[in-house]
């Protein structure tokens, strides 16, 4: 038993080293070739267990240049062909190719986290901020993605020549990924796209969708003039020639024009925007309608808020809909609801 | 002289001569051809010629079961590959009679 299996791996491992050596051969001849092999060898060792079979059949590397010489298939001279196979085989048994051998043996269960991480991240970044995924959640998902398919992804991509492709091109695209997450400042875990290889909405979102034309109005239901920032001081809308709620006749253009402030300095973020309609010499013909503050405004009159002792009705879906009962006569501090108010007694 | 140089230009009769014989598997006719006279030949040389043969049709091949290892592979002689055996005997005799002849000095070489 013991001298069948060394046969055996004796037989497969001279096989495979010449089917190295054969190179890009047709599958079918390749296929024949090596199925001839496979039975002489085991012919070979089956007559004469003790011997090695480069011994009596020379090297793989021999024996396939000898085999297609014979076989009029892709004749080149041998001291022309570069021998990958042999040079590989070297590097093999050199002490470096050992300790290479030993780290990717211990590494491989990382590698394999790695490499789901990257290619998770590389199908879902476009699409992860519409789907709320963060960075650090996709690699940590993609990391145990790839480690549960450890075991089974030489497997997948050991099949045919296109499962070696793609687990070639996988290996090649995680190496860049990570080489570049290791060479660029995004290492951070909490990068945030910018410019334009941003996928997300481009300005203010609003659920998603970028809003424009946002209007401020004061007690009076009249627009004011305000300026709009983020909690880190950054304008929220920095548009300079925004000219999305100015409106001029037909035959006039729209020209934005922005707001300064006390160092005289143009502010760009201040609504509503203000500007005037020139002709295609530029010259102002007046000013810019604001289509939208001012028409909206009309029609809309500002709520009476409901006061302390009084209930309110909620819809159905929880939002208000009416007032009812009285304010609370003992506190002295709330104001008599006015007469106009929308309660209901 | 190095015999191998002699060999290449009569293989493939030779492979096709052995054959002829008897259907055989490629070990078995690399031992024939040995036990022939052809020590030298390298295992390798043999299965090429084989494939090359079995592909421009003048061998058949058919796999036969065996119980001690994997299945053999032998190969057999077509009509194509008789008539090509044929035809070389006719060279190979003329040529070895012409060869003979000069050795022997029983043909002018002037």
């Amino acid at each position: 038993m013991r001298v069948t299996q060394r046969t055996d791996e004796q037989v497969a491992a001279y096989v495979q080293d010449v089917s190295r050596a054969l190179g890009a051969l047709p599958e079918d001849d390749k296929a024949a070739m090596l199925d001839d092999l496979r039975e002489h060898a085991t012919a070979v060792l089956a007559e004469s267990p003790e011997i090695e079979l480069s011994e009596r059949l020379g090297t793989p590397e021999d024996f396939a240049h000898e085999l297609l010489d014979a076989a009029g298939i892709n004749a080149v001279p041998k001291n022309h062909r570069i021998n990958i196979a042999a040079y590989y085989e070297k590097f093999q048994h050199s002490w470096l190719g050992a300790m290479t051998a030993r780290a990717a043996r211990d590494f491989a269960p990382l590698w394999a986290a790695l490499r789901g991480a990257t290619m998770l991240w590389l199908v879902v970044q476009p699409m992860r901020h519409q789907w709320g995924f963060s960075t650090r959640s996709l690699l940590v998902i993609g990391g145990l993605i790839g480690w549960l398919l450890w075991s089974r992804y030489r497997d997948l991509t050991q099949h045919n020549w296109l499962g070696r492709t793609v687990g070639i091109a996988v290996n090649l695209a995680t190496a860049a990924v990570i080489f570049n997450f290791v060479t660029s400042p995004l290492l951070a875990w909490d990068w945030k796209p910018t410019g334009s290889a941003s996928a997300s909405p481009v300005g203010l979102a609003y659920n998603g969708t970028t809003v424009f034309g946002i209007q401020a109005f004061g007690p009076d239901a009249k627009p004011v003039a305000v300026a709009l920032f983020d909690e880190g001081g950054n304008p929220l809308m920095g548009d300079p020639f925004s000219t999305v709620n100015l409106g001029c006749s037909s035959d006039l253009n729209v020209v934005a024009i922005p707001y300064l402030n006390a160092a005289g300095q143009a502010v760009n973020n201040v609504y509503p925007a203000q500007g005037v309609c020139v002709d295609q010499d530029n010259v102002v013909r007046g000013e810019a309608t604001q289509f939208y503050g001012e028409a909206s405004v009309q029609q809309w009159t500002p709520p009476v808020l409901p006061q302390p002792g009084q209930k309110v009705v909620l819809d159905a879906n929880g939002h208000y809909a009416a007032v009812v009962g009285s304010p609370d006569a003992t506190n002295p501090t709330v104001p008599t609801p006015s007469p106009s108010a929308s309660s209901v007694s | 002289m190095d015999s191998t140089q002699l060999l290449k230009g009569v293989l493939d009769a030779a492979v096709l001569a052995v054959i002829s014989e008897q259907d055989g598997y490629g070990y078995d006719v690399v031992r024939r051809l040995r036990d022939a006279g052809f020590t030298e030949i390298g295992d390798a040389t043999v299965y090429g010629t084989l494939r090359r043969l079995f592909q421009s049709g003048a061998l058949t091949s058919y796999v036969v079961p065996s119980d001690e290892g994997p299945h053999r592979k032998y190969y057999g002689l077509t009509a194509a590959g008789h008539d090509q055996l044929l035809a070389a005997r006719g060279s190979w005799k003329e040529f070895s009679d012409v060869v003979n002849g000069i050795f022997d000095g029983t043909r002018s070489v002037a």
